[in-house]
């Protein structure tokens, strides 16, 4: 009884080799590149086992890999064949194991190997309804040649990596700096009115940097959606060319005094359609708001037919917005109804204008700003009766948390959003509140709730250890500026530049190691650089590293993925 | 030389399906060729203990916990005083387990090598890499496989799988398909006239099955296809989507939903029709197709997993798992059956030549014979084996062994073996044991051989 698995070492020496054979074939895969395919010829082979490459012996332990039935089929396929070259890992792994398993079958229903071998056979193959002149634990060249690798690999770069974990890194030095902050003022340190008036002076300049940016983005919007009307309107008159750069004109000129035209609604033709109706009522319940001009309605005028259907969109924006997060509430009636009775595609709505929207943004911090003022006496006192540890405990756990759960996205509503624009025939730099009409992509940009609410809660826990109304209040303006609006600012600065972006990070850096070192002292600064370099630079470093294992298996024995045509999803 | 044979799955009858089926119908032959076999699974309901089915089966349904679709809760160890009185009251010489899935088939796989018993596992599903369910499976699988003398895969494609997830040596693998009752499958006497073109979908209805292809492609089909019908049976969660799809397309005097079909009446339904159409995204051997066109059907499929290797190419129309390929495929199909071009009622002959539960038997048997001429290896050997799988697994994997080691030396002072009464066998048939005693075989490796090679110089 000739027997394999018996000799002393084989079983150690086979589970090695099965495993390794399998999981790291390839001791460097280094040279991983899409799509390639697992046996990877010369450098297995000779990587493995420097003597058994490509020329096996006709071992008596095992026909298989020796045979290639005949010349010409084995002539034929080996040349492209790198499978073949998995024997060559595979037979000397078998051939330390003594006498191989198969010696022992006979199969002799299926003619034995040495009749197998006189015999002139045909060629395998990967069929299981033909009877084959081979055993059925035969083993093809072929084997495995199915198998990929790595299909979708993708090598990072070490800076690119980098890039996109100052995400991380800057909104743990907000977090950082908060600390600081609240820590100087419990030991008063600092005067918490310097804390929140900095604090404040900075998100105004921000805000107005904002403010800004949506204004560019609105004149982009517009000229894109220009460019397409014209392009759609083309061949009725050269006259749409006319109303549009008017338009443009106007809407690019911040000064040009603005004029309701509720008028021209009435008095035009179109303005019987049902359609026009809820229009004009939606702009009659805000008369307050200044509409920007309309001048292509005099284009409307000219062309009855066309004005109806195209004025509508266009009116609608003039009502409804999404400027700004705190305006949505006003405009959202109108907007519903709008859109209920008009039953058009959703059509970007335009902001309000630009005073309006300031001054709405000015009502709501107003607001903030006043609760915030009237709720700090009774937060001082909220946990009186709680140990300070429990505070600290709490107040870490809740930071980790809101460290977890935050929306480090990168870019992907973005580039959700432009992708759609682009679908839509024009390309749209919105990385804010740009309007759009992308109601998804806006709540997508909006940072998870989660985490905003644990680090407000947990600097109303910390607030709540202080002993002053004013450090109070303080701290929760500081908190919900650094917490609640710099992270959208941020978003955007990163959408909009990456050089600023950089620039930011490292702002933020040095500026969070100062805090550490002057609240604190200089130890703790030194950790927070280190922990910068390590979060940044060395888990990049790892990262790559590690990607030398990573080792995806795909084969005709994965799950298929089905594919659908397109229109299934159109109705 | 005739063995006694234990099969051991969570997977048999009263619960029909695949693996189920197989169990029976090659452990039925291996009586046929005198061996004695007894399969050990769990209770299902009140169906405890022993039974005995057609052909003097044995079968013990041992009482265990049901965690998840008839598998049975992992315990590493506490199979193991049942598992030794079964083996020694029936002397069982090799355990053979089924499907990767069973947790009673890898347990009784680990306390049969601890028994220095032959061991052999057939694997009857494909699975992937990816997820964390395939990941811990093919650990386990790892752990019980680095150990078992030999195993069987249902397809070639599925031995590829294997191989790759068990880290086992290739030749220790042997493709050996699953098979079907020819005469249960046979096409009808008078075939459907083909002024109505109907298509025949059996399978359960999951999304692995490629229900989300057939919801697609129907509407279409019968939009671009006047006279086509549908026969749609089986039953699962995706049954809700056919049904929207129809009202939505209102197709109910094209469509019919069958419900959930009992496996003997599925020739009832198949014969109804003209093409079978199969969507599976994955398939280790897809015994359905063959049945499909044992019973005289056109067939129609997705070329994913073991499928290819099934059936020949005059025999289907392959199609990739893609919405318009597969409206593509059909229409072909359709095309081909009006025009006459292909003749399915002449597939029964062929398919019954080259599946039959007995060619099964005969190879498995082969299997058997050469595992039994191995050496059983002493414990070091199968602990270095273990030891071998992995940094942390292997280690994990030797402390089983050594535990259910020391767990059967206890047994065997608490329970010593000669207090176990062995059972009586079933009256052993007398089989002339030569391959080709049976003149009836000899005839059909003839025709086969002679059929086989015929195709293939077409080809």
């Amino acid at each position: 009884m000739a027997l394999s698995l018996s000799s002393p070492d084989s079983p150690a020496a086979s589970g090695f080799d099965r495993t390794q054979r399998l999981s790291n074939s390839n001791p460097k895969p280094a040279p991983l590149s899409n799509g390639i395919k697992v046996p990877d010829a010369p450098h297995n082979g000779a990587i493995n086992h420097p003597n058994g490459s490509a020329k096996h012996p006709p071992s008596a332990l095992l026909e298989i890999p020796v045979v290639q039935p005949n010349g010409l089929s084995s002539s034929g396929r080996a040349p492209n064949r790198s499978p073949k070259d998995k024997h060559d890992i595979t037979l000397p792994t078998i051939r330390t194991e003594g006498p191989s398993p198969t010696t022992a079958f006979s199969y002799s229903g299926r003619g034995t190997i040495k009749e197998a071998r006189s015999r002139r056979r045909k060629p395998w193959r990967k069929l299981m309804w033909v009877k084959q002149n081979y055993p059925d634990n035969y083993t093809d060249a072929t084997f495995l040649e199915s198998l990929q690798r790595n299909v979708n690999f993708r090598a990072y770069d070490f800076w690119p990596l980098v890039y996109d974990t100052t995400v991380i890194i800057q909104h743990l030095a907000t977090v950082v700096v908060f600390v600081c902050a609240f820590i100087a003022i419990s030991k008063e340190r600092l005067e918490p009115v310097y804390v929140a008036g900095t604090s404040t002076v900075l998100t105004i300049i921000g805000w107005l940097i904002w403010d800004e940016w949506n204004e560019e983005e609105q004149k982009l919007i517009t000229k894109a959606q220009e460019a397409m009307r014209r392009m759609s309107e083309s061949g009725s008159s050269g006259e749409g060319g006319d109303g549009i750069s008017d338009e443009t004109e106007d809407l690019q000129d911040p000064s040009c005094p603005v004029q309701i035209k509720l008028a021209d609604d009435s008095t035009e033709p179109a303005s019987k359609d049902p359609e026009a109706t809820p229009m004009t009522r939606s702009a009659s319940l805000s008369p307050k708001k200044p509409v920007p001009t309309i001048r292509r309605s005099q284009t409307g005028g000219l062309h009855p037919s066309v004005s109806s259907s195209e004025l509508n969109p266009r009116k609608t924006r003039m009502n409804g917005g999404f400027g700004h997060p705190l305006v949505r509430s006003h405009t959202a009636p109108a907007l519903s109804a709008l859109s209920v009775n008009s039953m058009r595609p959703p059509s970007p709505p335009p902001p309000p204008s630009r005073t309006n929207r300031r001054l709405s943004t000015l009502k709501s911090a107003l607001l903030i700003y006043s609760t915030l003022l009237g709720l700090s006496p009774i937060l001082k006192s909220l946990t009186h009766t709680t140990t300070s540890d429990s505070i600290w405990a709490l107040s870490s756990w809740l930071f980790l948390v809101n460290l977890l759960c935050f929306d480090y996205g990168l870019s992907e509503g973005e580039a959700d959003g432009a992708k759609k624009g682009a679908e839509a025939g024009f390309q749209l730099p919105h990385g804010g509140m740009g309007p759009a009409g992308l109601g998804n992509s806006f709540r997508k940009k909006l940072p998870t709730s989660l985490s905003t609410t644990t680090a407000l809660a947990a600097s109303v826990v910390l607030a709540s250890r202080l002993t002053k109304t004013g450090d109070v209040f303080s701290i929760l303006l500081f908190s919900i500026q650094l917490f609640g609006l710099f992270p959208l600012f941020r978003r955007r600065l990163r959408y909009l530049s990456s050089v600023s972006h950089v620039a930011l990070t490292t702002m933020l850096i040095l500026f969070a190691g100062t805090c550490l070192h002057f609240v604190l002292n200089w130890h703790w600064a030194l950790m927070w650089f280190g922990l910068v370099l390590g979060g940044g630079g060395g888990a990049a470093w790892v990262l790559m590293g590690m990607q030398r294992y990573k080792n995806e298996i795909r084969g005709p024995w994965d799950p298929a993925r089905p594919v659908f045509s397109r229109r299934q999803w159109m109705d | 030389m005739s063995y006694n044979i234990a099969m051991v799955s969570d997977f048999f009858f009263p619960q029909p399906g695949g693996v189920e089926s197989h169990i029976y119908q090659v452990s039925s032959k291996l009586i046929d060729r005198g061996h004695k076999v007894v399969i050990i699974t769990h209770s299902y309901g009140d169906r405890t203990g022993v039974r005995y089915l057609a052909n003097g089966i044995k079968v013990y349904y041992v009482p265990f916990w049901v965690v998840y679709r008839e598998s049975a809760l992992p315990t590493v160890f506490s199979f193991f005083p049942i598992f030794r009185q079964i083996v020694l009251r029936e002397r069982i010489d090799i355990v053979h387990g089924h499907g990767s899935l069973s947790a009673f088939c890898q347990e009784g796989l680990l306390h049969a090598r601890t028994m220095g018993l032959k061991t052999c596992f057939t694997d009857h599903s494909l699975f992937g890499f990816a997820d964390a369910a395939s990941i811990l499976t093919n650990k386990l699988l790892k752990f019980t496989l680095s150990d078992v003398d030999h195993v069987i895969c249902v397809s070639h494609t599925c031995k590829e799988n294997t191989v790759l997830r068990a880290a086992l040596d290739p030749f220790t693998v042997s493709a050996i398909p699953n098979a079907l009752v020819s005469k249960d499958f046979r096409p009808a006497e008078n075939p459907p006239p083909t002024s109505t073109i109907t298509i025949v979908v059996i399978s359960r209805l999951f999304y692995n099955k490629g229900c989300d292809l057939l919801v697609a492609t129907i509407p279409r089909i019968c939009a671009q296809h006047e006279n086509v019908r549908f026969i749609i049976g089986g039953s699962g969660p995706k049954a809700i989507d056919l049904e929207q799809m129809i009202e939505k397309n209102v197709l109910q005097d094209r469509v019919e939903m069958l419900g959930p079909i009992r496996h003997e009446d599925v020739r009832n339904v198949m014969i109804r029709g003209h093409i079978y159409l199969h969507a599976s995204l994955t398939e280790a051997f897809g015994t359905v197709i063959v049945e499909a066109a044992s019973c005289g059907l056109y067939v129609v499929c997705t070329q994913v997993g073991g499928i290819p290797e099934v059936l020949p190419s005059e025999m289907t129309v392959f199609a990739k798992p893609e919405e318009d390929d597969l409206v593509a495929a059909t229409s072909k199909a359709i095309s081909a059956i009006k025009s006459g071009t292909i003749r399915p009622e002449l597939f029964h002959d062929q398919i019954r030549q080259m599946y039959s539960w007995t060619d099964v038997a005969e190879r498995t048997e082969k299997v058997y014979d050469g595992i039994m001429r191995l050496r059983s290896s002493r414990l070091i050997d199968r602990l270095k084996r273990y030891y071998g799988c992995g940094v942390w697994a292997g280690k994990l994997f030797v402390l089983c062994a050594v535990i259910d080691y020391l767990i059967m030396i206890f047994l065997e002072f608490w329970w010593p073996r000669r207090n176990i009464d062995v059972a009586r066998d079933w009256p052993r048939k007398k089989v002339v044991r030569q391959v080709s005693s049976s003149p009836t075989d000899v005839e059909g490796a003839e025709e086969r051989n002679g059929w086989v090679s015929d195709l293939q110089d077409q080809g």
